[in-house]
């Protein structure tokens, strides 16, 4: 049994012909569970009868663990002040973060050991990006400038992105790595051409700064958002800006990023909400709360889950999975949400201060970062035993968060075991 | 057999009367052929020949007999009636078939007689000549051989065959005559009749083709189809493209157009048949009612003179009647409605003649026919004219005065020869009564004319004695003697006295023309020889009352050449005729040249042309005596040529050489001071006269010199470099003079004004003694320039650290503060000091002056010292640290004293100390501000100082091996700090040079928190590392490597722990690059005005003249446009209808300026001039979709959801909106102001209402444009929007 058969409106065939008007029709749960985990868009969809449709959905949700048990691996220590972002590198060998005290630290990803630190900022560090060999590392600073950091000698490329008029607020590398997107204070979200350190374009669109930018997976399409509250997706070849997705409140966004497959924006807005946009309609499909986000900046980042935890090690088979979203929370925690149902899948009881940075590895492992300069790494285990979960006595939940409806905001009680790795 | 059988089938052929032509054309052939056949078989030629010509003609006897008798053979009735039968009823169908198409049938005829065949006519009048030449020979044969046929036609074809030909009858024999008969009763048939009665009873027979009546062949059918002949016919079955047309296609002739080549429409037409003595006016006139004419060219007769009545008229285009004729039209109106009209009784012949060649013919024609003519006349009198002249010369040599010629040879010597006849005859009876009085005899001699000659003839004989045509041209080689018409009057009667007079020599001939008499001799030796004598005897003798001057030509016209051959002379004439023409066509030209000249005659080329020719001389004289004569006199220098003199063994030269050479070139420094000047300004040296060299007048002239240098000249430059005072000296050379005079020049302005003041004061009585003095203002004058600079310099520094004082200090000093202290007296420095603070700079400032007063006041009452110099020591003092090394070489030095150096030194030290202590104080300064951002552990940066300064103190000792002294001028540090220099790591290490230093810093610093940098190497390696990284450069560095620009640091370190906060517009505008252009801008315009209002009026008026540039570009746009429009719209006329869509025009899109959008200041995107727009000028068209009030308001909502932050909407009309938000030009980008620059217009073009942004005041490049959105206002109302167009007068709210 493969992945395929998960939810009815996944690839644009079967969307097609389920929809006759084009337009998928959401209708509760079952939609947001088209953000398929990886890049299979191109399974067979024949599996997918209508007529199983809605058993195969059952069935998943009941095998799908409502819970998920991330306990902490590791506390990296070491920056000086607050650390800004944390990322996994594409290969999930190594952790960079970078923090206000102006440095970027590479961690080993599983060991915890600082690899490196790099200095050469002269201002505090908001934003990096990993290029997608795992090679080089880009960073925006306060100095506006954008700095390229060499992992394997740990000095900056020769030639800084420099062009910025104020703090660079937010970092994307394309995919296949030509290619930096970087939003900024001024307003501006500018195209960079890596090789010659040069800004390709600029897209003026905001009126406010620029908080987050991404490429989807091949790089067609920028999202970019600003505190105005305007996410705009543009075109990266004609740099046309294709879309503007904006809520009735106007919230400021704070941090925009692709969904896996590319088909959904999700939007960190600083009313409380995570949002997941289905931008081609240029509506909103999901809305996530239970977090409180109101001043800072916070990422937010997809991951996967499958029903146990290590089961693909162990077997050559590939698991089920589904999506979760990740976001921080100004209270200290890191959110999990299932992307489909919306239901709260853990809180992380990560930080002391507000949760900056998430990040998810390759291999779902959390990473997560805060105002109290440290960063946390948090891997998965299996539930708890003395804990029943919905289903099976062998899945423990230690941390108990009720199912939450859509209107509800949750305030669950985090029980966390913390651990200072 | 054979021969039977031929006859009787030619017979039956050609009984038949009215065969079928075709048919019979048909069966020609075979006939023949058999005959030929026949022919074949015969033994010879000779009768075979004879036999055909027998049968030929046998049945045409027959034929003959025939229709005359009714005698047939019998033996082949049966025949015939079968023939005629057959025959009648084919030729009745046939001939009307053919009829219509005869000629068809006769060219089939005539091919058939060319085939040689003969067509076996049965016709009554058909000649046998007509068949085949062949036959025809044979029937001449045969009737030249027996006579038998002679009575035959035949014979009279044989003699003529070509009128034989001609007589060739008609298919259609003529009306009323009987065709043929036709049996109705044959007894032989009727069964009834006994044989004898068979044999009596006669056929009964009825002629036919007698009736008139001839039926109308019968329709054409194909004429029935509908447009068969016009062409215009389509067959049913071919419908599309097969159209047959009969018709033949008559191809227009090209039209003449400016592509086509070659001469164009005849012009001219060409005249024929009027009277020739027509005045050329009235032709002229006649001709002129067509158009205006060019030239009317009568031809004349070249021998004759006479007009041959055949006339060019030429057309040119012109101007009529407030119409344009052209020539071409008014040469083809001419000719079609003069041509057959009468021009006076005469029908004239109209022709347009394109290029003459009409004219040519016809004129060929007349002179050929009227040459042909007079050939004939010459002719005609060819025999009495030679009687005539062999009566004159070999008459005696004697005048034959009372000789009467003939009757004949009067009359055959009409006007045309005048001098053969009538030169002896009718003066016969009048020579002797008629005396000088010739003109009242001219009457008389009509009575007395000779007998039977018509009235006029006397006196056209008369005055035919007087030739027309110059005599001298026709005497040729023979000698002869003039008398002209000034010593002896043209007189005809006056030949016969002359003479007589004459009658002692041997003369031929007495000839007169209008030039005078011309008495000829005989062409001889002995002629001339005659002529001699006459000339020698009666030469200036009295003829009458008259003295006969005589010239005398022994060897005849002196200009004669002999006659060149007619051939030659038409070949002359021709190409006379061509250099004519061409002569005339180049007038023509000229003609046409010189008026199309005076219609382009642009004044301004004229003047332009001028001006380059004035221009050109101007260089050329310029280059003459500013360049090329200095080249001569430096050349001519006596000096350069000393050596060569020496070599020469030549003596120095005097001044008297000199003297020379002043005469030959005129100098500036020669010409008195009123000298003419030129219109440039300057003095025209060739427009003075020459005048020797005076050595005295130098004197003058050089008080002259020195008067224009100094004194007089108020409004010099007194920063203006001056030549140095020359050595005056008595003479100089003369290069040195002309140098002198260009140099003068140069400086020209200043001159001009003292040679214009010369005037008032006499200059050259100034004494000598003066001008010798002026060297040395100048010299004061650059010595005191340096203190001048020195103070500015020290005033830019006093700008530079500009003091804020408090509000008590300045009540205190009130406008003390505004004063450099230098230029504050003592006490009120003494004031400032107690009352300012020590930290105040002003007050530093202050209180270093005045202790350097006083201290020099204590110098001065040592050493005397000036106040000036002593100021500028101070100066030099006070700014030592920036200026030192500057200065010091133009500060005096001497003066300075040991003691003072002593004092200095002390001073140094304290100085030195001072510095310290200010550097200490310093370090602490930058040590806090350090800690508050890392507390630094005062251990480890202590530390390493030291550990730096260790290495360094070495280095330093290294470094400070300079050569010790005393200095002389001023006080100087040992160590030179750079105060710009950063305290970075480098900085500090750059800072404590030594162990004392270092216990200063320490001691500092000794506060300070220290702050945990693990490995100090590590660390200070990494932050020179990133100051590298940042700043490009290594070591200490004099600015501060940071963040360029604007840059706020972040309280928690980087802009993502900070957390999203509301950035106000006054923050933004300090950051967005747009908004720092429009600021900066502002700034540069607002500080300019500060500092000089007169810029900002400049400026104004610069405006002012681009805006003027512009309105008048524009305004030629807008003419340019409107020619376009106007040319679109009549080409839309002469187009179809539906054209009018393809090419909509629009007005607006021309004129529009040219704008960009960037981003803006105001809101979003503004729009932004590219070029200066004048007042009221059109700027934009505001563009977008045009939508009703309702689908605008859905619009709004939905733009507003998708988070379209500016409204691009905008009100036409009550219930039009256009909506650019998603279509629409960039005038959509224009943003709101409060105090605008532009204004909306909604105004109608082409009956549509447009929205038109007009400009509200001068705009210049890169102003955003703004204009008022005129929102309504909502009072109270939640959403009202911000206004942030920044003007003075700003509402703050667009609604």
């Amino acid at each position: 049994m493969t992945t395929s058969n998960l939810d009815p409106p996944r690839s644009p065939k079967r969307k097609r012909s389920s929809s006759p008007n084009g337009i998928p029709q959401y209708d509760g749960a079952d939609d947001g569970a088209a953000l398929q985990y990886g890049y299979d868009e191109e399974m067979p969809s024949e599996l997918q009868s209508p007529v199983e449709d809605d058993t195969p959905a059952k069935r998943q949700r009941l095998e799908r663990p409502r819970r998920l048990n991330y306990v902490p691996h590791l506390t990296l220590r070491g920056h000086k002040r607050g650390v800004a972002a944390v990322k996994f590198s594409p290969d999930g060998r190594w952790i960079a973060s970078c923090s206000a005290d102006a440095t970027i630290k590479i961690w080993d990803a599983t060991s915890g050991t600082l690899s490196r630190t790099l200095e050469g900022h002269l201002a505090g560090i908001s934003t990096i990006a990993w290029s997608p060999d795992s090679k080089v590392l880009a960073s925006g600073s306060d100095d506006k400038i954008i700095r390229l950091w060499d992992i394997s000698t740990g000095k900056p490329l020769p030639n800084p992105l420099i062009g910025h008029h104020n703090y660079v607020y937010s970092l994307a590398f394309s995919p296949k790595g030509n290619m930096i997107v970087s939003g900024s204070y001024d307003e501006a979200v500018f195209l960079w051409d890596v090789r010659t350190a040069r800004p390709m374009r600029s897209l003026p669109a905001h009126s406010d700064p620029v908080s987050g930018v991404d490429f989807v997976r091949d790089g067609t399409l920028i999202a970019s958002c600003s505190s105005d509250g305007l996410i705009r997706i543009w075109d990266t070849s004609t740099t046309q800006c294709l879309k503007t997705l904006v809520h009735e409140d106007n919230a400021a966004v704070t941090s925009v990023r692709f969904s896996p497959n590319g088909k959904y924006v999700l939007a960190c807005t600083l009313d409380s909400c995570l949002r997941l946009w289905n931008y081609v309609d240029g509506r909103c499909v999901k809305t996530y709360q239970g977090h409180k986000n109101e001043k800072y900046s916070i990422n937010a980042a997809f991951g996967a889950y499958t029903a146990e935890v290590g089961l693909a090690e162990f077997e050559g088979e590939e698991q089920e999975r589904w999506a979760f979203v990740v976001g921080g929370s100004e209270d200290g925690r890191a959110v999990l949400w299932d992307v489909s149902s919306k239901e709260v899948l853990q809180e992380l009881e990560a930080h002391e201060g507000v949760v900056l940075g998430v990040d998810v590895a390759p291999d779902t492992t959390i990473a997560t970062c805060g105002l109290d300069k440290t960063i946390r790494i948090w891997k998965r285990q299996p539930l708890p035993l003395e804990t029943n979960g919905t289903h099976g006595a062998e899945v423990v939940v230690p941390i108990m968060a009720p199912l939450v409806d859509d209107s509800t905001p949750v305030n669950g009680t985090p029980v966390g075991a913390q651990d200072d790795g | 057999m054979s021969h039977s059988d031929g006859g009787v089938d030619t017979l039956r052929r050609s009984v038949s009367p009215g065969t079928l032509k075709r048919k019979r054309e048909g069966r020609a052939s075979p006939s023949t052929f058999t005959k030929s056949a026949k022919l074949a078989d015969n033994t010879t030629a000779v009768t075979g020949a004879r036999m055909a010509s027998i049968t030929s003609a046998d049945p045409r006897n027959k034929q003959y007999r025939s229709p005359d008798s009714d005698e047939t053979p019998q033996s082949d009735s049966g025949d015939t009636l079968r023939g005629v039968g057959s025959a009648s009823s084919h030729a009745s169908t046939a001939s009307s078939v053919f009829s219509s198409n005869s000629h068809a049938f006769a060219q089939n005829r005539k091919a058939s007689v060319a085939n040689g065949l003969t067509p076996m006519t049965s016709l009554s009048d058909s000649s046998p000549k007509q068949s085949s030449p062949p036959q025809s020979k044979g029937g001449a044969e045969m009737a030249t051989s027996n006579g038998s046929f002679s009575h035959d036609p035949a014979s009279d074809t044989s003699l003529e065959p070509p009128t034989a030909r001609k007589e060739r009858p008609q298919m259609m024999l003529p009306r009323g005559k009987a065709k043929g008969y036709r049996v109705v009763w044959d007894p032989e048939l009727d069964g009834k009749l006994s044989k004898e009665e068979r044999k009596r009873a006669t056929l009964r027979k009825r002629d036919f083709g007698t009736e008139t009546y001839e039926p109308d062949p019968p329709p054409d059918p194909r004429l029935a189809l509908p447009g068969y002949m016009s062409g215009q016919c389509r067959t049913k079955d071919r419908l599309s493209k097969a159209i047959w047309r009969q018709a033949p296609y008559n191809l227009p002739p090209y039209k003449i157009d400016r592509h086509s080549i070659g001469p164009g429409e005849a012009q001219q037409v060409v005249v024929v048949g009027f009277d020739p003595f027509i005045p050329e006016s009235t032709l002229k006139l006649n001709f002129s009612t067509y158009g205006s004419v060019a030239s009317v060219q009568h031809k004349t007769d070249p021998e004759t003179g006479s007009f041959l009545g055949i006339a060019l008229i030429k057309y040119r285009d012109g101007y009529r009647d407030g119409l344009d004729c052209n020539a071409v039209e008014s040469a083809k109106r001419a000719e079609a409605e003069l041509g057959g009209q009468r021009i006076g009784v005469h029908t004239v012949k109209v022709e347009v003649d394109r290029e003459g060649r009409r004219f040519k013919k016809y004129v060929e024609q007349a002179l050929k026919k009227a040459k042909d003519e007079r050939a004939k006349e010459r002719r005609a009198s060819v025999a009495p004219a030679p009687k005539a002249v062999a009566k004159t010369s070999t008459g005696s040599p004697a005048p034959p005065l009372n000789a009467p010629k003939g009757p004949s040879g009067k009359s055959s010597a009409p006007a045309v020869r005048p001098p053969d006849g009538p030169r002896a005859v009718p003066e016969g009876p009048r020579a002797v009564p008629e005396g000088p009085r010739a003109v009242p005899e001219g009457p008389r001699a009509v009575p007395e004319g000779p007998r039977g000659a018509p009235p006029a003839q006397p006196r056209a004989a008369g005055s035919a004695l007087i030739e027309e045509d110059p005599i001298l041209s026709k005497i040729k080689r023979k000698p002869y003697i003039h008398i002209p018409h000034a010593s002896v009057p043209v007189l005809h009667t006056t030949i016969p006295h002359l003479k007589k007079r004459l009658k002692a020599y041997d003369w031929r001939e007495v000839r007169l023309d209008k030039t005078g008499y011309y008495i000829t001799f005989e062409d001889s030796k002995r002629g001339e020889d005659e002529t001699e004598r006459c000339f020698s005897e009666c030469n200036q003798a009295a003829l009458f009352t008259y003295k006969m001057g005589m010239e005398c030509q022994k060897y005849g016209n002196p200009d004669y050449e002999r006659s060149p051959s007619p051939e030659r002379v038409m070949a002359a004439k021709q190409k006379r005729e061509v250099y004519e023409r061409l002569k005339r066509e180049d007038e023509e030209d000229m003609e046409i040249e010189k008026k199309n000249r005076a219609a382009n005659l642009d004044p301004v080329h004229g003047a332009l042309e001028k001006l380059r020719v004035e221009l050109r001389d101007r260089i050329m004289g310029d280059i003459k005596t500013r360049i090329a004569i200095p080249i001569f006199h430096d050349s001519l220098d006596p000096a350069k040529h000393a050596e060569k003199r020496r070599k020469l063994g030549l003596r120095d030269p005097s001044d008297n050489e000199n003297k020379g050479t002043a005469l030959l070139f005129n100098k500036a420094g020669d010409t008195p001071p009123h000298a003419s000047k030129s219109r440039h300004g300057y003095l025209l040296s060739h427009s003075k006269p020459l005048r020797p060299h005076d050595p005295h007048n130098q004197r003058g002239r050089k008080g002259e010199r020195e008067v224009q240098r100094a004194p007089a000249n108020a409004f010099v430059d007194e920063r203006r470099r001056r030549p140095a005072p020359r050595p005056s000296q008595h003479a100089r050379g003369l290069h040195f003079k002309l140098q002198q005079m260009y140099d003068d020049e140069e400086d020209s302005d200043d001159e001009r004004r003292t040679s214009l003041t010369r005037d008032t004061e006499d200059q050259e009585s100034r004494p000598l003694s003066r001008a010798s003095r002026n060297s040395t203002p100048f010299d004061m004058e650059s010595v005191t320039d340096t203190p001048k600079h020195k103070r500015r310099k020290v005033e830019e520094w006093d700008e530079e650290k500009k003091e804020v004082f408090d509000a008590t200090h300045k009540q205190l000093l009130g406008h003390l503060l505004n004063k450099d202290p230098q230029d504050l007296a003592t006490r009120e420095l003494e004031q400032v000091v107690n009352t300012l603070p020590r930290a105040s700079v002003y007050g530093e400032r202050a209180r270093t002056e005045l202790y350097l007063r006083q201290r020099y006041q204590r110098d001065d009452d040592l050493f005397n010292i000036k106040n000036e110099q002593k100021n500028n020591l101070i100066a030099d003092f006070i700014d030592d640290v920036e200026m030192a090394g500057r200065e010091q070489a133009s500060t005096p030095a001497t003066e300075i004293d040991a003691k003072a150096v002593k004092e200095k030194a002390k001073r140094k030290r304290k100085t030195k100390k001072q510095i310290l202590e200010e550097q200490e104080a310093l370090k602490a300064e930058a040590r806090q501000a350090k800690a508050a951002s890392k507390p630094v552990a005062q251990e480890t940066v202590a530390k390493i100082e030291q550990k730096e300064l260790e290495l360094e103190a070495v280095e330093e000792l290294a470094k400070t091996d300079v050569d010790w002294a005393f200095t002389h001028d001023k006080p100087r540090r040992t160590v030179e700090h750079d105060r710009d220099l950063i305290l970075d790591i480098d900085g500090w290490q750059d800072v404590i040079k030594d162990d004392e230093d270092l216990a200063w810093a320490k001691r500092a610093l000794a506060e300070e928190p220290a702050y945990d940098v693990s490995d100090v190497k590590t660390w200070a390696w990494k932050q020179k590392e990133i100051k590298a990284l940042n700043s490009g450069t290594q070591g200490p560095v004099q600015s501060e490597t940071g963040i360029e620009g604007y840059y706020v640091p972040n309280p928690t370190g980087s802009a993502r722990t900070e957390g999203v906060k509301k950035i106000f517009n006054e923050e933004k505008s300090k950051y967005l690059p747009h908004r720092i252009k429009v600021q900066r801008a502002r700034e540069e315009r607002q500080a300019q005005e500060k500092a000089n209002p007169g810029v900002v009026v400049e400026a104004v008026k610069i405006t002012a003249a681009d805006k003027l540039a512009s309105t008048a570009t524009s305004r030629s746009n807008r003419v340019n446009n409107r020619r376009l429009v106007n040319d679109i719209n009549l080409q839309k006329q002469t187009l179809a209808t539906d054209a009018d869509v393809a090419i909509r025009f629009n007005q607006l899109k021309k004129r529009r300026k040219l704008v960009k959008f960037d981003r803006s200041a105001i809101h979003g995107w503004g729009l932004y001039a590219e070029e200066n727009i004048g007042q009221n000028e059109m700027i934009i068209e505001y563009v977008g979709e045009k939508v009703r009030q309702k689908v605008a308001d859905m619009r709004e909502i939905r733009y507003e959801k998708q988070g379209v932050g500016s409204s691009y909407l905008f009100r036409m009309l009550d219930d039009e909106i256009v909506d650019a938000t998603k279509k629409g030009g960039i005038a959509r980008f224009i943003n709101h102001s409060c105090d605008p620059n532009c204004t909306a217009k909604i105004i109608k073009v082409e009956g549509t209402p447009r929205i038109v942004i007009y400009a509200l005041k001068d705009i210049g490049t890169n102003d955003e444009l703004t204009y008022d959105y005129k929102f309504e206002r909502e009072y109270g109302s939640t959403d009202r929007i911000p206004c942030l167009c920044g003007s003075a007068n700003c509402k703050g709210f667009l609604n």
